[in-house]
């Protein structure tokens, strides 16, 4: 019968214990126990290593690429396919500034959130885990960013700042769980909550009542209650569903993300923190 | 006796070495790739696959220091990633006892079957916590494709585990087991 007081049991107990406090203190230890400079100087760390190591990768990629090429007995086919590669390329790399530049202009000339500081940023890497929805920019503490700060992209609200870096930001997109924010819709300015689902799931709009002026294809506001993290009228989501189950105490109301994240590539971190 | 300091030495560095390597792995190139909005989790991956090298108490202990690297990059509570890798380490570690890990293929497979129950344990603690529902069909999706693509990774995490983790990097696996 094997031991019960073994010592690989023993160090389980251990590290199962050492990271149920870590979760606790992340939960009850307020300020004083934040793990966001612990986050934050790992993160300093890793981020050189890592855009290192993306600039490693990138030029194997080139060597496989030209090595297939290498040795081609049919040099004028291989001279036509180079000729239409690079046509292709170069309407390819046209179509792509164009978008870049659209993307620029509409930041420039956003309709939302006048009158608040900003810091323009790129996205350089998306989500690269299952357990969030985020994207990481290139702006950081050195570039005035702060925990909390909202990120908008040239149609609305793109997300939040979660995690800082000297060079570089997380922000949290509108579709994570953990994400929430109070809207409004209609001509009357009626109050709703919205609240992230996750992967490839609808964002779910609460607190509707019954007969609400809302319908389909209507843009959702940043309500800018008191108390509120986001400033107002920012728009936030499109609704895309509406239905109204049976005995239900509030419409079932489904929405997108205004901001089209796949092809995100320019945002703008307004300097604008929650009031305490 | 020296050729022992000097291999103690280097499981000193290979171990760190591999684990920053993983974590920037999945945190730029691999993380970035998506199968039907599922990224691969090649960190867990790696924990499972030194369960299964180095038994359990390695594997947990792997666990929790791949999960703490893993928590600096997630807005989740810090201490989560730490916890699940730490439990997921340790029954890795537990497949001993069955005797499937013998066969190389066998304990390939079982580095995808464990990499499917971290994910299911992932969910069931943020459901805990009030941080995420699981009920969803995204689930079943992330469960399938995290557990096929740490399968086809395997064979690499098994060997730089098992490189890592053995006082002379070679395949001497069941030796050191507690």
């Amino acid at each position: 019968m094997a031991k019960l007081f073994e010592r690989p049991r023993i160090t389980l107990f251990i590290l199962v214990l050492a990271s149920a406090s870590l979760i606790t203190l992340n939960y009850r230890g307020g300020s004083r126990f934040s793990f966001v400079s612990v986050k934050a100087a790992v993160r300093d760390v890793i981020t050189p290593v890592r855009s290192t190591l993306d600039n490693a990768f990138s030029p194997v990629g080139n060597v496989i690429t030209g090595a297939f090429n290498y040795g081609s007995l049919k040099v004028e086919n291989q001279k036509l396919k180079s000729q239409i590669y690079s046509a292709e390329m170069t309407k390819l790399a046209s179509g792509d500034a164009q978008r870049q530049l659209n993307q620029l202009l509409r930041l420039d000339n956003i309709q939302f959130a006048q009158g608040i500081a900003s810091v323009p940023a790129q996205v350089i890497s998306m989500t690269p885990s299952n357990l969030q929805l985020s994207f990481e920019i290139d702006k950081g503490q050195s570039a005035g960013i702060k925990l909390g700060m909202v990120v908008v992209g040239g149609s609305g609200l793109a997300g939040q700042i979660v995690a800082v870096g000297s060079t570089t930001s997380t922000v949290l997109m509108v579709n994570d769980p953990n994400f929430a924010a109070g809207v409004r819709f209609g001509p009357g300015g009626n109050i709703a909550l919205l609240n992230g689902q996750g992967m490839n799931q609808a964002l779910k709009i609460n607190l509707v009542d019954p007969g609400s002026p809302i319908r389909v294809g209507q843009v959702l506001v940043t309500s800018g209650l008191q108390g509120e993290v986001f400033p107002p009228g920012i728009p936030i989501a499109r609704i895309t569903s509406i239905s109204n189950p049976l005995g239900a105490l509030q419409e079932s109301v489904k929405a997108a993300p205004v901001v089209d994240y796949a092809g995100l590539q320019y945002v703008r971190v307004l300097k604008w923190q929650p009031p305490s | 006796m020296a050729a022992a300091v000097v291999n103690s030495r280097l499981f000193f560095i290979r171990l760190p070495l591999l684990l920053i390597t993983v974590v920037v792995l999945q945190h730029s190139g691999v993380g970035g790739l998506s199968i039907s909005g599922v990224h691969p989790d090649i960190i867990l991956g790696l924990v499972c696959a030194t369960g299964i090298v180095a038994g359990r108490e390695k594997g947990a202990l792997i666990g929790f220091l791949a999960g703490i690297l893993a928590d600096s990059f997630l807005v989740t509570p810090y201490g989560l990633s730490a916890l699940i890798y730490t439990v997921v380490g340790y029954l890795s570690g537990e497949l001993e006892r069955f005797e499937l890990a013998d066969s190389r293929i066998v304990s390939f497979l079982a580095v995808g079957a464990m990499s499917g129950v971290g994910v299911v344990l992932f969910y069931g603690t943020e459901f805990v916590l009030g941080i995420h529902n699981p009920l969803s069909h995204q689930v079943l999706a992330e469960v399938s494709v995290v557990s096929l693509l740490n399968v086809v990774v395997s064979p690499i995490l098994v060997f730089a585990a098992s490189f890592s983790l053995k006082p002379s990097g070679v395949d001497s696996r069941f030796e050191s087991r507690r």
